[in-house]
Order: C-alpha cells, then sequence, then structure tokens
C-alpha cells in the first residue's frame, strides 16, 4: 500500500498525464513506465506474483536533488492497485501514437 | 495344425504301420536263411546312413530358416517402431506449436494441458530411444511456470518477460525433440 502522500502523487501525476502535460517511456519487456523530468525521474512497473497469486505494482522514486531512490509497493490486495493500474494505463498511451 | 501336415503325418504313419507288418510277417523266411539275413542287413544299414544324411541335411536347413525368419521378424519390427516414433514426434511438435499459441493468447490452462499431453508422449518416446537432458531439465520448470501464470487474470496480467520466457522455453522443447529424433534415427541406422 503506497502511503498518503505517494497516493496523491500518484493521483497529481495521473491527473497531469491525462492533461498531456507528462509524457512517460513505455517498455514493454519490462513491463514498465518511466518519466523523466528535470526534478526526478519515477518508474512505475508493474509484475505477477506468482507465490501470491496477484498483481503488484513498484514505484520507484529518484529524486534528483541528492540522487537519492525511493520505491513503494502496492498489490492486488490493496485499494490503491486501481489507481496505480490507471496511472500505468494512462502512462502506456501517453507516449502512444494511434493512427486514427 | 494346417491340413497339409496332418496328411504327411497320417501317410508315414501308415507306412510305418504296414513296414512293421510286414517284417513281423516275414520274419521267419528272412532271419533263417544267412545270406538273405545279411542282404536285409545291409540293406538295413544303408537305409540308415540315408536318413542319417536326411535327418542332418533338413535340421541344418531349418536352421537357417530360423535364422532368416528372425532376421525380417527384426526388421519388420525396427520398421514398427520407426513409424510409431515418426507419429509420435509429429505429434508432439503440433502439440507444442499449440501450446505456444495458447501462451500468446493468455489461455494459460490449455497450454498446460498442451504440455502434459507431450509429457506423456515424452515417456513413450523414451522407451523407443529418444531421449534429451535439456528436455528433462527444461520440463519441470516449464509445467510449473505454466501453472503459476494460471492464475492471472485480465486486472493482473501476466507480464511480457514470463510470458516471453515460457515461450522461448517451449520453442526450445521442440529444437531439442527434433535433434533427440535425429540423434535416434542416426543410432538406428548404424
Amino acid at each position: 500500500m503506497f502511503p498518503d502522500k505517494i497516493q496523491n502523487f500518484v493521483s497529481t501525476l495521473l491527473l497531469k498525464t491525462q492533461n498531456g502535460e507528462l509524457t512517460w517511456i513505455y517498455n514493454d519487456d519490462n513491463s514498465s513506465v518511466q518519466l523523466q523530468t528535470i526534478d526526478f525521474y519515477a518508474t512505475l512497473r508493474y509484475n505477477f506474483n506468482e507465490i501470491h497469486e496477484y498483481g503488484e505494482f513498484s514505484l520507484i522514486y529518484i529524486d534528483l536533488k541528492d540522487n537519492k531512490e525511493y520505491r513503494f509497493y502496492t498489490n492486488e490486495e490493496w485499494r490503491d492497485y486501481d489507481l496505480a493500474r490507471r496511472l500505468f494505463d494512462v502512462a502506456q498511451s501517453s507516449g502512444l501514437e494511434l493512427p486514427f | 495344425m494346417q491340413p497339409r501336415e496332418n496328411k504327411i503325418r497320417i501317410i508315414y504313419i501308415i507306412i510305418s504301420i504296414i513296414v512293421i507288418i510286414f517284417s513281423y510277417h516275414y520274419e521267419n523266411k528272412l532271419i533263417e536263411n544267412q545270406s538273405i539275413f545279411n542282404v536285409v542287413s545291409y540293406i538295413g544299414i544303408v537305409a540308415t546312413i540315408i536318413g542319417l544324411l536326411i535327418t542332418i541335411c533338413e535340421v541344418i536347413h531349418n536352421v537357417s530358416i530360423s535364422k532368416s525368419i528372425q532376421h525380417e521378424a527384426k526388421q519388420l519390427i525396427d520398421q514398427i517402431r520407426n513409424i510409431d516414433c515418426a507419429s509420435l514426434v509429429s505429434e508432439s511438435v503440433a502439440l507444442l506449436d499449440e501450446a505456444n499459441n495458447y501462451i500468446s493468447n493468455e489461455q494459460y490452462q490449455l497450454s498446460l494441458r498442451n504440455i502434459q499431453f507431450f509429457s506423456r508422449n515424452y515417456t513413450r518416446m523414451n522407451a523407443i530411444g529418444i531421449k534429451s537432458n535439456n528436455i528433462d531439465n527444461t520440463m519441470t520448470q516449464l509445467e510449473l511456470e505454466i501453472q503459476k501464470a494460471t492464475h492471472t487474470k485480465p486486472s493482473s496480467p501476466l507480464p511480457k518477460p514470463k510470458r516471453t520466457k515460457i515461450q522461448s522455453d517451449i520453442i526450445n522443447l521442440k529444437n531439442e525433440l527434433l535433434t533427440a529424433n535425429k540423434k535416434r534415427g542416426e543410432n538406428v541406422s548404424r
């Protein structure tokens, strides 16, 4: 479960991406989306946990001010899973150029 | 038993009985006179030698017939095995290809079933000489991975790297199988 602060951050990211302010890079070999800004890097990675049989998301936030890496985790058993999944999907489509 | 065999047996039994009756009937006449008896003995000796010759030659003849039957039987059995082997291998290749397609469509349960069919086929193939350590090693892990994948759902799908790994494992199985089959073919023809 993401801490509240991070949940809010994810909601903001979601909003900004939907507005078109942010564009993410999708890596399908890694099943992750990455965002690079002047202040930070953020990676949201999806994995299927076979032992517990649920999907899980890892959010890795790299603060460029002091180059610190922060990791946050949630899985299908928590309510914020849907939020993370929505961000993942929106982020995937942010850099996608559709033919029509 | 074929009627022909019985016919010959009946004939020689009848002839033997006739000879016995004949020799019993004429016993006194033939034994009394020394010179006649000598002739009769001589005929007996010649007949025995001929009988021995016939027996020996027939036995040798039978041995060579048995050998050629054995050789033909072995060839026939090998042929049957080769046909059985070819059908097993082609069926297995089809199973593996299908399993791969199922993974692409995220139908893990169906893919697992195909892999299990293949596993049974592989056991049969071991009996006719197709075996590979690589296949043995890959099989357990692969079956486990697909089994785990059956628990995924649309909201929590199997991520691409895991899917790709499973698919490349299946393709490796196929290649290993074809190599092992070729090796068997070379062993048999040697």
